[in-house]
């Protein structure tokens, strides 16, 4: 054989950059990846069940999201029909993130496991991790009679929901979830003080949230109600008047 | 039925795993699997046959007024702001240009200064013949044959701008970099944002029609921005064309612009 | 064949090392382009196509002009070109790859570039230049690699390789053609909006792409046993001199529709070009250095007794090479942006790591060039230079 130290020589180079991915990774076993479901809006859930069955979705749910986007996109349909009946807005995520709500500990769970790195982040908006969790995922006591109306109260100028008022919530969404022909009104007030305009703004925005915590515990759009108060800024004092109020109606449209 | 909706998608992911051959197979069957159902209209959605606005500027009353449109639109779409290093890079659904700026080729010295510095409000016009379209060489921007709404599939386009160059408003904007960062406001979670590379424009907020609500703009601007359907004799946008002396942007391209602008309106008779 | 191309002097080794240099710093800039976005370039909202797409126009046409000397060679056995048929073929190898090159890094989203084949688009002209450039690459490898390898054996090149001589022959003026249609059909784009832009483009390619293979040419004589001949090379001469007329005229074809109608959207583009708009006038030293370098070569070149002197001819030849390289490869594409759709200007220059990137991907080109031409030119020596066909 000509040249034959440069032949053996290049072949052993080839050897080892062929099997660097087995050497480097010697000796260190990748945990088995076990995504959780471990979330407030999940644990909310009387029975637990994904758009469509857990092992169809683990297969599935790649193609499944590309065909979604395409009928939202290209054809304008939103809803997605499961093979339960069940209709789902088609929305990573409105739809999927808002249950799925623990991305690091969900998505990436497999995706670092199989060393993927789907795109989908790059636009869509990862959901604030623990957002609802804190009072909720204990479990809130789910009340057998209709909860009287609950208070959210709130600091100047924020609409952030206040960690104390999460129990209330949680409670009116346990009822809401049992009773699915109970429907829930909201209504948000600000203060006296400051810019009409902008507490206009800011009452709804302090609405908003409070839809949001309901949203979040899977209670959907029609069963919530907007009111918007005929006088905004009402309340005994200043304090008392930066709240949103939240009252359960039996039957669905008020 | 032969086959229902698993075992149709079992065998397209199967056939995929052989090869292209399963894009081919899913892409003549998928007809089937629509009729069949699994994805329909939020019943709430708005429908037309062809979207249109019809921009009042005489019921514009103030610069805020026109502010709250653009604001509007780009709160809820995630529009990133002006990059302050790179002004000439930015991006923008919806903003004010002159009436020589909006109009260009009807300047006249003389129009009365009112006329002259009416801040016009611009956007796609989401046109009958849209050049974009034709020029796109993957259908990322494509005319929806349901609505006439042109709209942008974020992950088909490959960022060439060829719809940039072809687009006579300058509707369109490029992601030259990354605009998370320079999203000031706070995110809106129900929209993506986009991602650097990718041409972005109005969509006539096909997201909010799709759930019964009108677009943002049209939403905020106090009447002064009529929308509907151009096809429908009693819809919003007609009522105004047929009150009111319109004009439209760049008519003679043949691109047949779906923006409709009232300039002398009643309001100001 | 390749390893022809592993044999070499001091010099040849100096000079791939050198492009070797440059393509290392382009790919390094490229790095920084693919994480960063194509906002480290100076391209703007306004100015959406800048340097990469304009050295894509300007090279599909070097890439055309190979037709310009298989053309008489195959078709009318003109014997002088044998000699050359085959640097015309291996000029359009890397100037096609090139073109990719530069579309490429021109892409926002390059790793999506699969999606002009996964959606073909029948209606969009960019995916019919994707298809003619890639079948134009195609038929230049299969053509000029069979004929050299059937001259190294000293037999005729198969006789199946004759159709695809004159399929390329009739698809070289396509690729151009098509490029043209890129700019040609926007409404809205004044300045390219004009029927004779195709016929721009086929001139300006047949008077540039031969100049350049003249250099070529005298370049490989000097530093190679081979000589591409005296004959070959004036009639290159010939070539670049009628086609640089035609190319001028069809620009005063321009000027004349734009200024005596006096339509502003006709005349905006040129006066910001030539003379400047609204005291924007970033382009009008380079577009005048095009312009009198234009007149300059014209002049020397309509004189027989002074383009037979290689040396005057070869200077003429770099006049017009620059020229039009000025004009296509920069003014034509950066002035069909200005003005705006809105009759606002904004000016446009390369970034540096813009322009290293280009770099870059000429010194690729130019990689390939020279391989291609060391292999040709090592059999030329073996083979005394005559093709047979």
């Amino acid at each position: 054989m000509y040249d034959s130290g440069k032949i053996i020589a290049g072949l052993i180079i080839f050897i080892v950059i062929a099997s660097l991915p087995f050497t480097l990774n010697l000796g260190k076993a990748a945990a088995k990846p076990d995504p959780s479901i471990n979330t407030f809006a999940i644990n909310q859930m009387a029975k637990k069940q994904c758009v469509e069955s857990k092992a169809y979705m683990k297969t599935t749910h790649m193609q499944m999201l590309n065909n979604w986007r395409d009928e939202v996109v290209r054809d304008g349909n939103r809803l997605y029909v499961a093979s339960d009946g069940k209709e789902y807005n088609m929305s990573l995520q409105n739809t999927c993130m808002h249950c799925h709500s623990n991305k690091a500990k969900f998505c990436d769970e497999c995706h670092n496991y199989v060393a993927v790195k789907p795109y989908c982040w790059d636009c869509h908006i990862i959901p604030k991790e623990g957002a609802f969790v804190p009072v909720a995922t204990k479990a809130a006591p789910v009340p057998a009679a209709v909860p009287g109306p609950v208070n959210v109260h709130f600091a100047v100028g924020k609409y952030d929901i206040p960690a104390e008022a999460q129990h209330g919530l949680a409670a009116l969404a346990a009822y809401l979830q049992k009773n699915e022909s109970a429907s829930v009104v909201i209504s948000g007030y600000t203060d006296k003080t400051g810019d009409p305009a902008k507490n206009e703004e800011l009452a709804k925005n302090r609405a908003k949230a409070v839809r949001e915590v309901l949203r979040a515990a899977g209670i959907s759009d029609e069963r919530i109600v907007m009111k918007k108060p005929e006088v905004i800024t009402g309340g005994a004092d200043n304090a008392e008047a930066r709240r949103v109020d939240v009252s359960i109606a039996e039957g669905k449209g008020v | 039925m032969g086959v229902n909706r698993r075992e149709f998608l079992k065998f397209v992911s199967i056939s995929t795993l052989l090869g292209l051959g399963g894009t081919a197979v899913a892409a003549s069957v998928k007809k089937e699997v629509e009729s069949s159902g699994p994805y329909i209209p939020d019943p709430k959605a708005l429908n037309a046959k062809r979207w249109a606005m019809a921009v009042d500027m005489s019921k514009f009353k103030s610069d805020e007024d026109v502010q709250k449109c653009i604001d509007a639109c780009h709160q809820i779409h995630n529009v990133p702001e002006v990059d302050p290093a790179h002004p000439t890079q930015e991006i923008k659904w919806i903003w004010t240009e002159s009436y020589e700026r909006a109009f260009p080729g009807n300047e006249d010295e003389y129009l009365a200064a009112h006329y002259k510095h009416m801040p016009f409000l611009v956007l796609c016009n989401h046109c009958e013949n849209p050049p974009c379209v034709r020029v796109c060489p993957t259908k990322a921007t494509f005319k929806r044959h349901t609505d006439g709404i042109v709209m942008m599939d974020m992950h088909r386009c490959i960022g060439c701008r060829f719809c940039m160059a072809a687009c006579p408003y300058g509707a369109r904007s490029f992601n030259f970099r990354d605009p998370r960062p320079f999203i000031k406001k706070e995110l809106n979670p129900e929209f993506p944002t986009r991602t650097k590379g990718v041409v972005e424009k109005c969509t006539f907020c096909y997201e909010r029609l799709a759930r019964g609500m009108q677009p943002a703009c049209a939403e905020v601007s106090n009447g002064a921005i009529a929308f509907g359907d151009l096809d429908d004799p009693d819809s919003p946008v007609r009522k105004v064309i047929d009150n009111n002396f319109t004009v439209r942007r760049k008519p003679e391209l043949g691109t047949h612009p779906s923006v409709y602008y009232v300039i002398g309106g009643k309001e100001h008779a | 064949m390749l390893e022809k191309a592993l044999k070499g002097g001091r010099t040849y080794w100096t000079w791939v090392a050198a492009l070797l240099a440059v393509i290392g710093v382009g790919v390094a800039c490229y790095i920084y382009q693919f994480f960063m976005g194509l906002g480290i370039t100076g391209m703007s909202r306004d100015v959406s196509w800048g340097f990469y797409i304009a050295q894509f126009t300007f090279l599909v046409g070097v890439a055309a002009s190979g037709v310009m000397v298989v053309l008489p060679f195959y078709l009318h056995d003109y014997k002088a070109f044998g000699k050359i048929t085959i640097l015309g073929e291996f000029l359009a190898i890397p100037a096609v790859l090139m073109c990719m090159l530069f579309i490429f890094v021109d892409m926002g989203q390059p790793l999506r570039v699969l999606n002009v084949l996964l959606h073909p688009t029948l209606n969009s002209v960019m995916f019919y230049d994707m298809c003619v450039l890639a079948g134009y690459l195609v038929l230049n490898i299969l053509v000029g690699w069979t004929s050299l390898g059937a001259e190294r054996k000293g037999i005729a090149p198969p006789k199946w390789v004759k159709p695809f001589v004159i399929l390329s022959i009739a698809w070289a003026p396509s690729i151009h053609t098509v490029t043209a249609f890129l700019y040609a059909g926007l409404p809205g784009r004044h300045f390219w909006l004009s029927a004779i832009m195709a016929a721009r483009f086929l001139a300006s390619a047949f008077a540039g792409g031969p100049a350049l293979l003249i250099i070529l040419a005298l370049i490989v004589r000097k530093y190679s046993k081979f000589d591409p001949g005296k004959e070959a090379i004036q009639t290159l001469g010939k070539i670049v001199t009628y086609f640089m007329i035609t190319s001028t005229f069809f620009l005063g074809l321009e000027f004349f529709t734009a200024f005596y109608s006096g339509i502003p959207g006709h005349m905006q583009s040129f006066i910001y070009l030539y003379k400047g708009l609204d005291g924007h006038h970033q382009l009008v030293p380079l577009m005048w250095i095009s312009t009198i370098f234009a007149v300059a070569a014209l002049c020397i070149l309509v004189f027989p007794f002074l383009r037979r002197n290689e040396t005057i001819l070869a200077i003429a030849a770099a006049m017009v090479f620059i020229s039009l390289w000025i004009d296509k490869g920069f003014g034509l594409i950066v002035g069909g942006f200005v003005p705006n759709p809105f009759e606002g200007i904004t000016e446009y220059w390369p970034t540096t790591p813009e322009f290293l990137i280009a770099a870059g991907v000429w010194a690729i080109g130019f990689l390939v060039l020279t391989i291609l031409y060391k292999i040709a030119v090592s059999i030329k020596e073996e083979s005394g230079g005559e093709a047979i066909h």
